[in-house]
Parts: C-alpha cells; structure tokens; sequence
C-alpha cells in the first residue's frame, strides 16, 4: 500500500520537491498567459462605454425635424452626409432601399431650384452603369474634398419622385445603432505606434508575451532538470 | 535513383497537362480583380511543388533511416521551422486575414486562440508527451488508459478532425486555383484537390521534415514580402510593416484622407468606419461572449490536434521538445504579427463601392492586387497559401490514413495484415479521404478559418482533456476516459447535427440557443470543463489506475524515484 501511494501524479499535490518546483513555474506561465489573454479583454469589457460617432449624435438632433419637415437645407445636406457615411461602411448596407431612399430625398431637399430636377434624373439613372456628374451634390453636401464619401454616392443614389420622399424611416433606427454605437473607453481611443491601444496590445503585445512567457519557461526548466539531476536520465 | 527520377518526372507530366486542361476553362469571372489565366503565377506554383518534391527527394535519396530518424537529425530551430509550417495552413495564410476583413476585432480572437494554444501545449505538455515515449496521439491514449477500445475510438476522431481540418484547407486550395486559372470554384477545388492528392501519393514517404522547413521558408518569404511593399508604397513605416501597419487602423477608424490610389485608381481612404477595429462591435453581430470562447476554444484545441502533438514524440530530447515549441511559435508569430495588415490594407484599399464584395478569404491576394504589387509577387503570394495548404494536407491526409491503418484496420479488421496490405489499406484510405473533402468542401459551408475551428473544438473537447488528465493526474482510469471522450464526442455531435440542418433549412428545437452558445467554431468552451468533470466524477468512482501504468507515468514522466 505504502509503495503504490508514492506513485500517484496530482497536478494539484505534488509529490517531489522536482515536482513542486516544476508545477510552481507552470502555474506562474499559466497565470502571466491568462491574464494577457483574458484579463485584458475582460478589462476592456469592464471599462467599455457605449459611445455613439459624433455624425450619429448630430443627426439625431435633426431626425425629428426631418419627419416634421422643419428642417432647413443646411440640416439636410448634414442628414444626407450622414446616410451617405453609413452606406459608405459596407456592401451589404448598400443593398438597403429605405436607406438609399433616405439619402435621396434628404440630398434632394437640400438642393435648390434645377438642381432638385439634375438629382432626380441622376437617381433614375442609378444602377444602370452610365458615368454620374455628380459634383453639384458633392459640393451641396460640403464632401467635395471627401474621396471616399463622393465614390458612396453613385451608389447611394435610388429612383425617387418629388411626391413618395421619405427623409428619415424609424425602422432603419436599430441599424443606425448597430453601426454607429461603438464600444469604447481610453484603451481604444489611445493611441500607440498608431494603432488604437487595444488593438495594438491584443494583436502584437499579447503574441509577444506568449513568446516571452516560453522562453523564460524553456530557461527555467533546462536549469531546473540539471539541479534535479534529471536532463541525463531522459536523453 | 532512377526511379525517383521518373516519378519525379511523371508528376511533373501530370501537373503540367493537368494546368494545361484548366486553361480553356477560364471563363473569366467579372470582377476585375479575377481575369482569366494568369501565366506567371501558375508558373511559380508550379515551381515550388517541383521544388517540394525534389527537396523530399533528395532528403530520401541520402538515405534517411525513416520518418523518425529524420526528425532526430534536425535542430531545435529546423524542427521549430517544420512545426511552424505543419500548423501554418491555408487557415492562417488566408483565412485569418479574410475574417479580421470580415469582422474586425474579432478576428483577433483567432490570432491570439492559435498562438496561446502553444504555451498551454509547452507549460502542460510537451516534454512530458516525449518523456512518457509513444510515437501517436492515439498511442498514448491506447496506453495511458490501458484500453485498445478508447484507442479505436481516439483513432476514428482523429480521422475526423484531419478529415474537418482538410476541408478548410480544400476551400483555401481551391481560392487561389480559381484565382490563377480563372476557373469556377468548384473546378478548383477539384483540380487542386487532384493535385493535392497526386502530391501526397507520390511524395507521402520522402522526408517530410526538412521539405517542411523549406515549406516554411517559402510560406513566410511569400507572406512578408508583400506587407514590405505595401507599407513602402503607401508611405506607413515599412521597415517593421507589423508595426507600420497601425497607422492604416487609424485610418480605417477615422476615415483620414491620403494622397494615394489603389490599381483600380480609387482613393485609398474609408468613410469612418470605427467597428472595424473597436472590440465586439454590434456591427459585426460578434459579441464579447463569442470573442472569450473562440479564443479559448482555439487555445485548447491547439493542445489536443494530433498531427501537431506528434511532433513532439520525434524530437531528440525533452528539453529539445521544449525549445523546439519556443522556436516554433516564434515562427508562427511572425506570420500572426503580420496577418492583420492584410485585413486592414484589404478594408482601406478595396472601400470603394465600385470594387464590389470581394471574396474573404482571398483578401490576402486582393490586397496585394488592388496595393499594385508586381504580379510576380502576388502570384508567389498565392504560391505561398497554396504551399501552406499544401504542407498541412499531405501531414493531416498522412496522419489520418496511418490511423486508419495501424489503428483501425491492422487492430480491427485485420491483426494478420502484412506491412505491405498496411500501406495499401492506408493508400486507399488517403484517396477516399481526399475524396470526402473534396465534396464536403464543394458545399462551402463556411469560411476557412471557422471550418478548421471546428477541427480545433473536436480536439479541445475530446483528445485535449485525455492528454490534460492523463499527464497531471494519475486516478484518472479508462472508465474516466470513456467518459470524458463520450462528452466531448456527445457535445460535438450535437453542435454538427444543429449545423448541418440549420445549412439545409431544416428548423430544430432551440436552434438559435444552440446556435450561439455551442457554435460549431467554439462548442468547446464549455465541452472541454465538462469532460475534465466527467472524467474526474467517473475516475473516483470506479477502481485506480493500475499499477504498472501509474508507474511509468510517475517516474519516466515526472520523474519521482
């Protein structure tokens, strides 16, 4: 009984002073290794505000004046740089009528006299491949120097008539939340080697740290099998 | 040697008609970025499978004494180089790129799971798997806990994560055929899929280890060179692009302008688009519990693949298993540090609308594509993720069918079976393998990079907890393995069985709560706790280990005298 005791291998009790000294440095690599990988994700989700892009706050000031039809030109050309941004953020929103819809009739409005006529004939011809002049909406939106907002609107643009305009649709509010509502807090608005501080820290500080985290478990062990004796009886 | 010759020379005769037969098949597809037949790179690739195959030969011809010995004459940094690239796969070469494209932050949780998975496999593992001396995964169970069923069983879910595991690679071999010769998606997957396998039947014995390490050394050229270029050129610190790099993030998150355009002539510049870098943004419809469990999912699974903990039984010494896991996660890491830069040159260059929606998992070329690299160096690019998948396939497709037939067929159907009936067994098993993959892989369930996470769950769940336990503590018996791998195996049919239906329409009780909390790509978050549970419940109540075995685990692995 006595000599099949002496036999038994728990992680959690050691039996060799090789044993506990081995099992003490795994459990140092495993604390260093869980707390970079998931200490500081869960820090992350601690620290996390909701934080809304500030286009998406300015337009939401204006959303009701847009169902009330109070708002003036200016505020529809911000509304109609504002769809344009959130269409612009991916393909699939680009397939978004409501959105598209939107967009159109918020630039329409914010355009004067001929130019409301040259935007609904722009929009007719969406979709259909011929070359778009479309520089008077650029400049009536003030994104004449945005190169990636002016390619959006070509695409952006939907068929529309002066009479069926809908400025703003409350169903496309969870999409707007969904795309606009970010969650931050200073470890992502930080900035280091230009990377956002989180991102840099999980994509290179933390592979780094794995690396380090075997090396120095590599070191300890070669030292530690030759205290014990233990690197000949294994070659 | 004149028979290596010939066959060296009738493989070259069958890739060459087989690339020629795909010309006339390329009906080029419309987007720009695709085109027809693209001569130079079909040249390159050509090449470097010529390269692989001479190299194995040679390494044959000076007369190695067999698959282990070969191992045993190499370094700690050479056998580092030749894990690195038995792990690297079209997975990391292309789809870790395509789903950090797709989802942003997430996909780090990918980077991180396939790096950290390497210090539990060294801090729990490694020298200990070499001390205790068995040759297989399956080996080691079979012995460990006393039981040739709970070997069989092992064996067939090996059999199956090679089988998962390839059919990512398939999907990725198939991308960059259909991307050099222009032909559809599902003629690629079967052209590479042919040529894939002709590699493997003909070059599955040469010396595997050292055309790893030039495996390696072709895969990371081709991975680097492009992140210099494209750093250079659009003016981001270059002389380190894994830091250059960071920049362009910013930029993605803020929209700035730059004065530069893509080869299409569009800007390069996004609207703002802050949930591309911003943790389990709602965008991405991934949320902080998904992020936590594909990580840890990834990690374990790492520790349980059988093809990467058999490395560790050829390697010289323990302290050679140890240095050899050192040097090969660092040669991991320097594809991992640079694999995000793809994704975010990818986002940046290709956001105009007019470049329409790129294939994911081809994002890695298509950003060398649209950031105007010399066409010589995107076609070694594709060079390189085939190569990568390459080197993983022959390893998994070798590794399943001598599970097949050492464990299967030569324990189970057939204890007479001469050595020559073993290689013909496993020769037929090989092929059929290929075959399986390349039919599932025709479905496209999914990206590459979630299809081999699956792989990652069954091992995580199954083999990683009957490594875990059977190392770290000695009651654990056969009745406890039995039930750990039941749990394991229970859990993985579950999350499939709920896949596959929900991919075929077919509407189950509780679909989107299986759906979320025992996805396919991270079941193993919970699976794996509740097998080690199972194992430690069925282990105390039922008679300790025998003697003989807690012995030899005692003193050879952890040396108590």
């Amino acid at each position: 009984m006595e000599e099949s005791k002496s036999y038994n291998v728990n992680f959690f009790k050691p039996s060799t002073p090789f044993l506990k000294e081995n099992i003490r440095a795994i459990v140092i690599g495993l604390v260093i290794w869980g707390v970079v990988t998931y200490g500081f994700q869960i820090l992350l989700r601690i620290m996390e505000t909701p934080t809304p892009e500030a286009v998406y706050v300015e337009f939401q000031e204006i959303a009701p004046k847009l169902t009330d039809g109070s708002a003036s030109p200016e505020e529809m050309a911000k509304a109609a740089s504002f769809y344009l941004a959130m269409l612009g953020k991916s393909a699939a929103l680009l397939q978004n009528e409501q959105l598209k819809v939107a967009f159109t009739s918020t630039a329409h409005n914010a355009l004067a006299g001929a130019e409301q006529q040259m935007l609904l004939d722009l929009a007719g011809k969406a979709g259909s491949g011929e070359a778009m002049e479309a520089g008077f909406i650029h400049t009536a939106l003030g994104i004449a120097e945005n190169k990636a907002m002016m390619a959006v609107v070509p695409f952006a643009l939907t068929a529309v008539t002066p009479d069926n305009l809908v400025m703003y649709d409350p169903a496309t509010k969870p999409l707007m939340d969904k795309f606009f509502i970010h969650n931050q807090s200073v470890l992502t608005d930080s900035i280091v080697f230009g990377f956002p501080f989180h991102y840099f820290f999980t994509a290179l500080v933390t592979l780094t740290i794995f690396v380090l985290i075997c090396l120095w478990y590599c070191g300890v062990m070669d030292k530690m099998m030759k205290k014990h004796g233990m690197e000949s009886s294994f070659e | 040697m004149k028979r290596i010759t010939y066959r060296a020379l009738s493989f070259f005769i069958f890739l060459s008609a087989i690339l020629l037969v795909a010309i006339p098949a390329f009906a080029a597809s419309g987007a720009a970025l695709e085109g027809g037949f693209k001569t130079i790179p079909a040249i390159i690739l050509l090449a470097t499978i010529l390269l692989f195959i001479v190299v194995g030969f040679m390494n044959k011809a000076e007369g190695t004494e067999g698959y282990y010995a070969a191992g045993r004459s190499i370094s700690r940094v050479g056998s580092g180089a030749a894990i690195a690239s038995n792990w690297m796969s079209a997975a990391s070469f292309l789809g870790m790129a395509g789903i950090m494209y797709g989802s942003g932050y997430h996909g780090l949780s990918y980077v991180v799971g396939w790096t950290g998975g390497y210090c539990l496999l060294l801090l729990l593992m490694a020298s200990q798997i070499r001390r205790f001396g068995k040759y297989t995964a399956t080996d080691f169970i079979g012995d460990r806990y006393y039981s040739s069923g709970l070997r069989v069983f092992t064996a067939l879910i090996a059999i199956f994560i090679s089988f998962c595991y390839c059919v990512g690679q398939f999907g990725g071999i198939g991308l960059m055929f259909k991307w050099i010769m222009g032909m559809n998606y599902s003629t690629s997957v079967i052209v590479g899929g042919t040529v894939v396998l002709g590699y493997v039947i003909i070059s599955g014995m040469l010396g595997v280890t050292k055309n790893q390490i030039v495996q390696y050394i072709i895969l990371i050229t081709a991975f680097l060179i492009p992140a210099f270029i494209l750093t250079f050129k659009f003016d981001y610190f270059w002389l380190i692009p894994e830091l250059g790099y960071g920049r362009v993030v910013s930029d993605i998150v803020a929209g700035n302008a730059t004065p530069f355009v893509t080869s299409l002539g569009h800007a390069v510049q996004t609207v703002p688009q802050p949930e591309y870098a911003m943790p389990w943004d709602p965008s991405t419809g991934k949320t902080f519990f998904q992020w936590m469990a594909t990580c840890f999912a990834l990690m374990i699974g790492t520790a349980g693949l059988p093809h990467v903990i058999q490395k560790f039984y050829v390697v010289p010494k323990p302290s050679d298993a140890r240095w050899s896991v050192t040097w090969g996660l660092f040669f991991i890491c320097l594809l991992y540090w640079t694999a995000p830069l793809y994704a975010a040159f990818g986002r940046i260059l290709s956001a105009n609308p007019e470049v329409g929606k790129l294939a994911s998992d081809a994002i890695v070329v298509y950003t060398a594509q649209l950031g105007n690299v010399n066409p010589i160096i995107v076609g070694f690019l594709a060079a390189g993720a085939v190569s990568a998948a390459f080197s993983t396939v022959s390893g998994l497709l070798v590794a399943g069918s001598s599970a097949f037939s050492n464990d299967i067929y030569y324990r189970v159907f057939n204890p007479e079976a001469s050595g020559k009936s073993q290689i013909a067994a496993a020769r037929i098993a090989t092929i059929a393998m290929a075959l399986g993959v390349m039919v599932v892989a025709l479905l496209k369930l999914a990206l590459v990079a979630q299809l081999v996470a699956l792989a990652f769950s069954i091992a995580g769940c199954t083999i990683f907890p009957l490594f875990l336990m059977g190392i770290w503590w000695s009651r654990s018996n056969r009745e406890g393995a039995w039930a750990s791998i039941l749990v394991g195996a229970g859990f993985t049919a579950i999350a499939l069985v709920y896949f596959i239906c929900g991919k075929f329409g077919v509407a189950l009780p509780g679909a989107a709560f299986v759906g979320y909390w025992l996805n396919p790509w991270y079941f193993a978050w919970i699976a794996a706790p509740l097998a080690i549970v199972a194992n430690i419940v069925v282990s105390l109540a039922t008679p300790d280990t025998p003697e003989d075995i807690r012995k030899h685990l005692a003193s050879e692995v952890h040396g108590v005298r």
